[in-house]
């Protein structure tokens, strides 16, 4: 589903060029469940990004299934990253004034899905991450685990083919962690591609495929 | 995303942060302010300006306005002279008299040694104060000096309604507050005063209705109360304006002398001026007021822009990470930077209304004499207002949402990647 070819990403700041990705090639299936390890500054985050229409890329290509993503306009870049891409961060990335059912709506509201099939979609994926109750709270009031999981609704809710996640367990403890990844292999069953950035062994291992990154190459 | 859900975001971050956005609204305010109220002053300075060019360029310098007036030279036959000066005046070759007022007032001086004015008790009257008796606005000029040069400082034929109704019309000087005293505790008991006119200490003339009679904001002007002599017939003081034209062959200095000579021939005391002086000192005073005005409203203008834009384009970078949560979630730039232009629309907009009133009503409190109200009901002034606020209404909307639409969503969402 995914290709990239001799994928580069250089950095310029301050006169100052970093190459924070290498001439990657990477190819994943469809319905893959994979992990990205590598030491911190490797280039995890930036690739993660360029899978995910977050970022462009200086070169090579980037190969969608049958989209040549980096060749699309900015425009058309935009409107293939709402279509095609969910987002778990670290830090949850959830709006804080917003109830856990209202985070969860927001990708489907981008999409213009109406308002009966967004409730739809909502609750079932809150069911799905085991925080229907909590649906009425804001993040503050829930747990950092209850808190990752709405993100993990988001993603579900949001519907699309692969789920990107950026050390979804580095800020929970262990146990804590490991529940969320029990959610992303429920949402790997369903036939997601989900990519997850991590540098805890315990994480990748959960996954069915390992790729480590050092200084921006795949090794 | 649906437009109206991109507006219901808008309206809901305007109002979740609400500091954030009052504190924008507050900044874009005060400049507004500042822009609309020199605006409006321009408006009036300008409305002066035009009428003075008009009437120097119609005028070309052979209007005099003179004002007759006397007590060293008083005697028995003085008031019986100055009817007959002005036959003559009027037959001088080469003078036409204008249409000014010839009605001889008795001045009565010293309104503290007035038995009437003894009287008066301390309520301030309410009934030409602008503020408090709105219905006098409909009499308002626009621009009192250059009516009253042209001698038409007080209605004649106000004069003659007000003597036919049984009134008196009164010409006042300084002090208003006691004046107006005065005029009440005239009014009341016996006879019905009407101010008709007031001078000032100039010896111009001003219509009543220019004036605003505002109790705590006294004008410096003469201290004199005039009425009909015919009242006051032991008064031995007294003024009297009259205007006259230099016919179009005759050059004003010549028109001058003559009218001199036959003044002295009547043992008349003149003081004559030419009103083109006046204009032209004022008109000179008055170019380089519009062009120090013009200039600080360009500055004004650059400054009310850049502080819309750039408190816009803050308030965004205080949440930048929600915006970056937008992004993750699929909003694509062009629809974050239509919920970026709603927001600042609405923003800007407030503060525009805001800063349009606050700035009418500063400009209203700060004209004492109210000489730019015209300007304010004018259509043609609205309608600058108007559009200079929606430019700068769209030009701050337009730079955040183009600043927006820059970024990479990675740039918003640094704090979690
Ligand atoms: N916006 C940026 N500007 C300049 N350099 C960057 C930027 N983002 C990342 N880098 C550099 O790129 C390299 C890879 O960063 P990143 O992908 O965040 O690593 P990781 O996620 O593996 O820790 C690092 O050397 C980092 O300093
Ligand atoms: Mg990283």
């Amino acid at each position: 589903m995914i290709k990239l070819v001799d994928v580069s990403k250089d950095y310029f700041t301050g006169g100052v060029t970093t190459s924070a990705l290498k001439k990657i090639n990477l190819t994943v299936e469809k319905g893959e469940y994979m992990a990205v390890m590598g030491p911190s500054g490797s280039g995890k985050s930036t690739l993660l990004n360029i899978l995910g229409c977050m970022d462009s890329l200086t070169g090579g290509q980037y190969f969608f299934d049958e989209t040549e993503v980096s060749a699309l306009s900015v425009n058309r870049f935009n409107k293939f990253r709402k279509e095609n891409i969910s987002f778990v961060f670290q830090n949850f990335a959830l709006m804080n004034h917003y109830t856990v059912f209202e985070n969860a709506e927001l990708p489907l509201i981008a999409k213009g899905v109406g308002k009966k099939q967004r409730k739809e979609k909502v609750l079932a994926a809150l069911e799905t991450v085991g925080i229907a109750d909590l649906e009425k709270k804001l993040p503050m009031n829930i747990s950092g685990g209850q808190q990752q999981r709405c993100a993990i609704a988001r993603a579900i809710a949001a519907d699309t083919e692969l789920v990107l996640a950026d050390e979804p367990t580095g800020a929970l403890d262990r146990a804590t962690g490991m529940g969320i990844m029990d959610v992303f292999d429920e949402v790997n069953k369903s036939g997601k591609t989900v990519i997850i950035v991590t540098h805890d062994i315990e994480v990748a291992k959960r996954t069915n495929r390992i790729i480590n990154i050092v200084d921006g190459q795949i090794v | 995303m649906k437009n109206r859900d991109i507006a219901v975001f808008s309206i809901d971050s305007l109002f979740t942060r609400k500091w954030t956005s009052a504190a924008v609204i507050a900044i874009s305010t005060i400049t507004m302010v500042i822009l609309y109220y020199m605006l409006l002053m321009f408006f009036s300075e300008t409305f002066s300006y035009d009428r003075a060019n008009k009437l120097i360029k119609a005028d070309k310098g052979r209007l005099a306005n003179i004002t007759v007036g006397s007590t060293m030279l008083y005697d028995e036959t003085y008031y019986d002279r100055i009817p007959e000066f002005i036959d003559e005046l009027d037959s001088l070759e080469g003078i036409e008299l204008s249409g000014a007022h010839f009605t001889t007032f008795a001045v009565i001086n010293e309104l503290s040694q007035n038995e009437e004015y003894k009287k008066i008790n301390g309520n301030v009257s309410d009934k030409l104060n602008l503020k408090k008796n709105p219905e006098l606005s409909k009499f308002l000029v626009t621009d009192f000096d250059l009516l009253s040069i042209l001698g038409i400082s007080y209605d004649q034929k106000l004069y003659e309604e007000v003597l036919k109704s049984g009134r008196v019309p009164v010409l006042v000087g300084s002090a208003y507050k006691d004046i107006v005293k005065l005029h009440e505790t005239l009014t009341t008991p016996k006879t019905d005063f009407e101010v008709i006119g007031f001078l000032d200490n100039s010896d111009r003339w001003f219509g009543a209705e220019s004036i605003s009679f505002d109790s705590e904001n006294v004008m410096e002007l003469d201290c004199v109360f005039m009425v009909p002599r015919e009242y006051y017939p032991k008064s031995n003081d007294f003024l009297h304006s009259i205007f006259w034209y230099a016919d179009e062959k005759t050059e004003f200095e010549a028109a001058e002398e003559r009218v001199d000579k036959l003044a002295m021939k009547h043992n008349i005391v003149l003081n004559s001026v030419c009103v083109k002086n006046i204009f032209d000192e004022v008109y000179i005073s008055m170019k380089e007021t519009l062009t120090a005005m013009a200039g600080a409203i360009i500055s004004v203008i650059i400054v009310t822009l850049f502080s819309c834009i750039s408190s816009n384009i803050v308030s965004i970078l205080f949440r930048k990470s929600e915006l970056g949560i937008y992004q993750a979630c699929g909003v694509t730039e062009n629809e974050l930077g239509k919920m970026i232009l709603f927001e600042s629309i609405i923003k800007t907009t407030a503060s525009l209304l805001l800063g349009f009133y606050i700035g009418i009503k500063l400009f209203e409190e700060s004209q004492y004499i109210i000489k730019g109200h015209m300007a304010l009901i004018n259509l043609k002034i609205f309608a600058v207002m108007a559009s200079l606020g929606i430019v700068i209404i769209l030009a701050s909307a337009l730079f955040p949402m183009r600043y927006i639409k820059k970024r990479k969503p990675k740039d918003f969402l640094e704090e979690y990647l």
